[in-house]
């Protein structure tokens, strides 16, 4: 119970306030199948208890734009640099909350049915709304103290330069990428922020925002061939018959083709389409042309979806 | 991408005119190298109706002068002041 030990205090309800709600969710992940014989839960905060300027007031959390991961690889391949990756353990936890936010006793604590009894967060948990937000503020303030400025063009993008030292961070909520001119200050500041935070090592950059890199000292080689495995798996089409082109050249859209009934899978689908034009660029027209029939989809975009996807077998080789 | 030993800008861009024969307008298209590697394009239909290519063209080349004046001030954040003028290509 690692929040009602450094996360929350627990104290007596004097007047009506108001109160948020927390349930405990089970994870799935691998990382949990490897603790042997434990069954670890997580207590979400059920944000949608929250009342705004009560218990939150901004929310707004900065993340990193595709173009700038692209420029700085770009940058650190004709530079010369290595590129290396951190993964910060449960990022949420380490924020901490400006506003003052009471949760109800989580079910099961042994006193959670006394009807006074509520906990004080004074970290942010999971589930909250303002939680990614105090996190970003967190890792701004811990990496502006070891000598980082923020960058203008991007708020996600830190620098800290010297006249022989360049060394770059850039932030994607809880993954890190870091890169500079000196190896050695980039094991100082990877030694300097696993003082402050719980966080992982993953040593050179690999595999990123379901991006795979392979990355020489000539060349970065950028690839989603797992995301459209994925893919096909999601659309169970993994065994289907490739295609060497995505849609018909000569295609004439049919208005009297008939309405999806259920489209979920159709707009889970394209909505994967649109990240797997990072690196597919190929499929952008077909894709767009897509995404602007995903509140409707008929029978025929059905059929379009089914081309691409056998199209995207072709190419993953 | 690959290592070109150097962090210039050059922007490619080129238009469709009237693009859509619907409402007739043009569509803008350019991308933007940094390094020698690709990081930025975009495709978009123009606003505005152009009486002529050489007008659709040309608002082309505003917005991808505006991205590329954008990747120059990144570059400086990131510590890559350039002296020399960045390049744009455009196909007139």
């Amino acid at each position: 119970m690692l929040i009602i030990r450094h996360g929350a205090s627990c104290l007596f309800l004097q007047v009506n306030i108001q109160l948020v709600v927390a349930t405990f969710s089970r994870q799935n992940s691998t990382q949990m199948k490897q603790l042997k014989g434990l069954k670890p839960a997580w207590l979400i905060a059920q944000g949608f208890s929250q009342k705004f300027g009560i218990d939150y007031k901004e929310t707004f959390s900065p993340v990193t734009k595709m173009i700038i991961v692209r420029v700085l690889l770009s940058v650190a391949v004709n530079q010369g640099w290595s590129l290396y990756q951190m993964d910060v353990r449960n990022a949420f936890l380490h924020g901490e909350l400006e506003e003052e936010v009471f949760m109800k006793l989580p079910p099961g604590h042994p006193q959670s049915h006394s009807p006074n009894l509520v906990c004080k967060l004074h970290k942010s948990i999971y589930g909250l709304k303002q939680s990614p937000r105090a996190w970003h503020a967190k890792l701004n303030i811990a990496l502006q103290k070891l000598g980082f400025t923020r960058s203008n063009a991007n708020s996600s993008l830190f620098i800290q330069q010297n006249s022989t030292n360049k060394l770059i961070v850039l932030v994607y909520v809880d993954d890190l990428i870091i890169t500079g001119s000196n190896e050695n200050s980039v094991t100082k500041l990877k030694v300097d922020l696993q003082r402050q935070f719980s966080i992982k090592d993953l040593g050179k950059l690999k595999y990123f925002l379901g991006i795979e890199l392979a990355i020489s000292n000539k060349v970065v080689f950028l690839n989603q061939q797992k995301y459209i495995l994925d893919i096909l798996q999601d659309a169970e089409m993994l065994h289907t018959k490739p295609i060497i082109t995505p849609l018909d050249s000569k295609l004439q859209l049919d208005s009297s083709s008939k309405p999806l009934l259920t489209f979920t899978t159709y707009q889970r689908i394209v909505g994967k389409f649109v990240y797997l034009t990072i690196t597919r660029l190929a499929i952008t027209f077909d894709v767009s042309l897509l995404s602007q029939y995903i509140h409707a989809p008929t029978t025929q975009h059905l059929d379009m979806m089914k081309c691409i996807l056998r199209y995207l077998k072709g190419i993953i080789g | 991408m690959t290592r070109n030993v150097h962090t210039d800008i050059t922007g490619y861009t080129d238009s469709n005119w009237v693009g859509n024969a619907l409402d007739r307008c043009s569509t803008t298209g350019y991308c933007m190298l940094v390094g020698g590697n690709l990081v930025s394009w975009k495709s978009i239909k123009q606003q505005v109706v152009t009486r002529s290519s050489a007008k659709a063209e040309y608002r082309t080349m505003a917005s991808a002068s505006c991205e590329l004046i954008w990747g120059k001030n990144l570059l400086a954040d990131l510590g890559f002041v350039s002296h020399t003028p960045m390049i744009l290509f455009c196909d007139n």
